[in-house]
């Protein structure tokens, strides 16, 4: 709309240069600085920005050194918000490696040390207990999720339950991936869907998406003490992510592409985790596919999950 | 006074536009009391949504109650609403162009302008459920990274942000020449409304796509989605444009003919059945042959393991719509124009529930792995709902108040422009 | 600008839904059949570490040294002059030493696997005696399955490398998981359950969620 504030006289004479005129000025005066008021907070908020988050390119579009240069100023950040060095690195995915991950259902306990361990590798919120594995306790008989609670709090494991610990299924086919309006999230060539923290724009149509409930939004910024930050972080994974953005399970990309086991496999104290390269036919996941009867969740949405569940039994 | 247009005076063509401009801009903000009052009171309500938001920009989303349970909420819920209540708008044009019902022309304005207001408020709500409004511009094609054609937000970007430009411009065009007082060129604008005619059915249809198309949701994921959305748009579009008919007679003093609302009362006497009829259809399929799929469904209208917030919602709009229904087919809805805008209400709160909340907030309960996690808009949720639901009025207003100066300058509402 | 921007210019749009979905497709179908291309031999690997079950056990014998040590005897302290009689299959049945062991392991006796003739080793099935540093063995004569998936790295749990030319890994023998008396894995109080935001609407206390509810 015009801010012209002088319409003039053609009008059938209506307005014209009176008294009504200035009040009406004054009127959109007051409005003006109501809105100034009302939407301060936005430009405290704004303080806190750097020119170059704000225009930061996508990951896939920036070069080498661009990419340095966005590395150098998270490092840096984390020393102002947080007072802790920390190195933030790129991990490439490596030629020949494709990630699979199995879980033993037969001897999972739902001790949730996968859980505690993803928490505390992946810089999760402390308030919340955020973590991107959620262990089911579930009812034998049948892989009924309905029966299924997420939130129990007694001594494991019960007779007459078993356990099934979700996280990111890594899908062949991923609806989040599928759905993101951006390219914020993508599948990478070892399998693994990753999110650029710093690209994506919060509108949660992956966590719509999802059918296996891997997503996780940040609704604040994760709060966690300066000494309990894990310092060996990821671009694409653990480093502390900001406020309104998706975040997921990478398999520990930090560790995995480096070679290391997944923090939620070291921690499990019955061996329920297999993980390994699904293109190396001598590795140990291979031999779960190929000697287990296994399945993946939700086979009938054709997602194709590079997780895979066995019994023993 | 006002200009009388004639093919010479090279300057009065260049000032022409901006004159318009002024006229319109000195519409908007002059009126009677009762307008000053509606806008300050409108006015109010927007600033407080504004101060609404961006407390949730500089808080996090946190201060919203939604979860990584329920993701979306009451902004997404509205969002859905509009764009049905957008397409609806169109309702308007398709008798008056596809079946030459010359009474309508006219009137189509209104509805075009509905769908100006409602697609800005679609937008606004789109941004409020954004956790990184900064990043806007990562959706700008070109600009930023746009996943299309793969991701159906994308989609819903072009098509919402096209039925806005389309519209604007049919409904600039054809205000500027009758400002103009001048015949308008059939070319510049009757391709456009044909356009914006199938365009509006692609509005819903692919907000409709959004959800749909989400596998591991099975209360979205269904292939009567998209109907259904339409079937409910096109009650609550033609019952918005009543509404508003009868407040502009009663407040503004003007007269519409009785053709047109005889045409949008036909309109919903076949929509409001037709919707009624394709929920009955989904509600077959999802309780007759039960399972787990159902879950959904069952927690909307019944309730699940004791959770049931949404149960008295969805019942009212089911009998809201099917009391409206019935007003709607009694003769007395063509004979009593009070009786008839009650309707009109109430099937627009229904719809505004059941395509709502009520289409939402279920999808999202159980949870894709069966937890329950019931949600309640948060008060910062309800401000900032209020502020754009403002907004939108204020802008509806305001455009109408302008559509109405222009179109009254030659005395009378409701002839034909001369096309 | 980038190779998607040739499909959005073209403006055509059920051309480029096309295009897209074909390009993903075959995608896809590159990933999954690109080999593992790593010539095994002239790999060097990183070495797999077994933890040990350990040396025989010392027995405590309730008192401790003038420094505070405790005193620990060897299994052939007492039982190279005390032989076992009968064929013992719980705790119950004992009238002296090892009175509070837990034993539950099937219907084993303790000469199933301990030697009576050599209690600083084993004994197998067969007779043979064989270290304590052999323990898996052991275990494996009837835990064939287990033994199996162990061998196959699907039992038992490791740290360190999944890929064992870039570094070590470690492993668990039997015994770190389970006790040999009593094998089954014992109950444990789980981590503490996720706290989401309002998730208390379910299950957690109600103060807990009006504090999570005040801001």
């Amino acid at each position: 709309m015009s801010t012209d504030s002088k319409p003039p006289k053609h009008d059938s004479g209506k307005i014209g240069f009176d008294r009504r005129t200035a009040l009406k000025g004054g009127a959109a005066m007051l409005g003006m600085a109501a809105l100034a008021k009302a939407i301060a907070p936005i430009t405290e908020w704004t303080s806190d920005m750097s020119v170059d988050e704000f225009l930061q390119k996508h990951y896939k579009e920036l070069k080498p050194g661009e990419l340095q240069t966005v590395l150098a100023r998270l490092e840096r950040e984390a020393v102002e918000d947080h007072g802790v060095d920390v190195s933030i690195n790129d991990y490439r995915p490596k030629e020949g490696v494709k990630f699979g991950y199995a879980l033993n259902l037969s001897i999972c306990i739902g001790c949730r040390k996968c859980a505690e361990a993803c928490h505390i590798e992946n810089n999760h919120d402390r308030e919340t207990n955020q973590s991107y594995i959620r262990v089911f306790e579930m009812e034998k008989g049948g892989i009924d999720f309905e029966k299924g609670d997420a939130n129990y709090n007694h001594p494991v494991p019960q007779k007459d339950k078993f356990y099934m610990p979700v996280q990111c299924q890594q899908c062949e086919n991923p609806p989040c991936v599928h759905v993101c309006p951006v390219e914020a999230t993508w599948k990478e060539q070892d399998g693994i869907v990753v999110v650029d923290y710093n690209w994506c724009i919060g509108c949660r149509y992956c966590e719509a998406a999802c059918p296996y409930h891997a997503r996780r939004f940040n609704w604040k910024k994760p709060e966690i003490p300066s000494q309990d930050i894990n310092p060996d972080q990821g671009y694409l994974s653990n480093r502390v992510r900001p406020a309104g953005v998706m975040e997921k399970c990478t398999f520990c990309l930090h560790r995995t592409r480096k070679g290391k086991l997944p923090a939620c496999l070291e921690a499990c104290p019955t061996g329920a985790r297999v993980f390994g390269n699904l293109l190396d036919p001598e590795s140990e996941i291979r031999w779960v596919l190929e000697n287990k009867r296994v399945f993946v969740l939700k086979e009938e949405l054709g997602t194709k999950p590079q997780f895979f569940y066995f019994f023993d039994e | 006074m006002s200009v009388i247009a004639d093919e010479g005076g090279f300057t009065r063509k260049v000032t022409s536009y901006p004159r318009f401009l002024l006229h319109s801009f000195g519409q908007a903000t002059s009126g009677s009391p009762l307008f000053y009052a509606w806008m300050t009171l409108l006015t109010a309500l927007a600033l407080v949504g504004a101060n609404a938001w961006a407390n949730q920009v500089a808080n996090g989303m946190q201060i919203t109650n939604m979860t990584d349970h329920v993701s979306w909420g009451l902004y997404i819920a509205n969002f859905t609403f509009f764009v049905g209540l957008a397409a609806g708008g169109v309702m308007m044009v398709i008798p008056a162009y596809l079946y030459h019902d010359e009474d309508m022309h006219d009137m189509t304005i209104v509805g075009e302008l509905l769908a100006i207001a409602s697609i800005i408020v679609c937008l606004l709500f789109v941004t409020v459920d954004l956790g990184r409004p900064d990043r806007f511009w990562h959706l700008f094609p070109f600009i930023g990274r746009f996943n299309f054609p793969i991701s159906m937000l994308t989609w819903d970007v072009i098509v919402l942000n096209g039925y806005l430009l389309l519209n604007m411009h049919i409904c600039g065009y054809l205000l500027y020449i009758r400002f103009l007082r001048q015949k308008p060129n059939p070319t510049w604008y009757k391709p456009f409304v044909f356009v914006s005619i199938v365009w509006a059915i692609s509005i819903h249809t692919i907000t409709a796509f959004l959800y749909c198309g989400l596998g591991g949701r099975p209360l979205w994921n269904s292939a009567v989605l998209a109907p259904r959305f339409l079937a409910s748009a096109f009650v609550s579009g033609p019952a918005f444009i009543l509404i508003t008919f009868h407040v502009l007679e009663k407040l503004a003093g003007l007269r519409f003919g009785e053709g047109a609302r005889r045409t949008l009362l036909n309109i919903i006497r076949v929509t409001c059945l037709l919707n009624i009829f394709l929920l009955l259809c989904e509600l077959f399929t999802e309780f007759y042959s039960g399972g787990s799929h159902t879950a959904s469904a069952r927690y909307l209208f019944f309730g699940l393991h004791g959770h049931n917030s949404l149960v008295p919602w969805i019942w009212s709009a089911v009998l809201l719509n099917v009391a409206a229904a019935v007003m709607f087919l009694l003769p007395q809805a063509t004979r009593n124009r009070s009786f008839l805008t009650a309707a009109c209400l109430m099937t627009f709160a229904g719809i505004w529930i059941e395509k709502g909340m009520g289409l939402i907030v279920p999808g999202f309960i159980p949870s894709t792995l069966h937890e329950v996690v019931e949600y309640l808009p948060s008060v910062t949720e309800w401000k900032i709902t209020v502020g754009i639901w403002a907004f939108g009025l204020m802008v509806y207003t305001l455009i109408l108040k302008i559509a109405v100066s222009v179109l009254a300058d030659r005395g009378t509402t409701g002839d034909p422009p001369g096309t | 600008m980038r190779r998607k921007t040739a499909f959005q210019i073209t403006g055509i749009v059920s051309l480029s839904l096309l295009t897209g979905v074909l390009s993903q497709a075959i995608g896809t179908s590159q990933q999954s059949t690109e080999p593992a291309n790593k010539p095994k031999e002239a790999i060097q690997r990183f070495p797999v570490h077994t933890r040990s079950p350990g040396p025989s056990p010392a027995i405590e014998t309730g008192f401790t040294t003038g420094s505070g040590e405790p005193v620990t005897a060897d299994c052939s302290t007492c039982h190279a002059t005390r032989t076992n009689a009968v064929p013992v299959r719980s705790a119950a049945e004992l009238e002296s030493f090892h009175l509070g062991l837990n034993f539950e392991h099937g219907q084993l006796v303790c000469a199933s696997c301990h030697d009576p003739g050599n209690n600083e080793e084993l004994r197998l099935a067969d007779g043979t005696h064989t270290p304590w540093a052999n323990a898996m063995q052991l275990c494996a004569q009837c835990h064939g399955p287990q033994a199996r998936d162990y061998e196959n790295g699907s039992h038992g749990g490791m740290t360190g490398y999944w890929d064992t030319t870039l570094g070590p890994r470690t492993r668990n023998s039997c015994v770190q998981c389970h006790d040999p008396h009593s094998p089954a894995f014992p109950q444990m109080y789980p981590a503490p359950p996720p706290r989401d935001r309002h998730i208390s609407i379910r299950s957690q206390n109600a103060s807990d969620h009006n504090e999570r509810h005040s801001e």
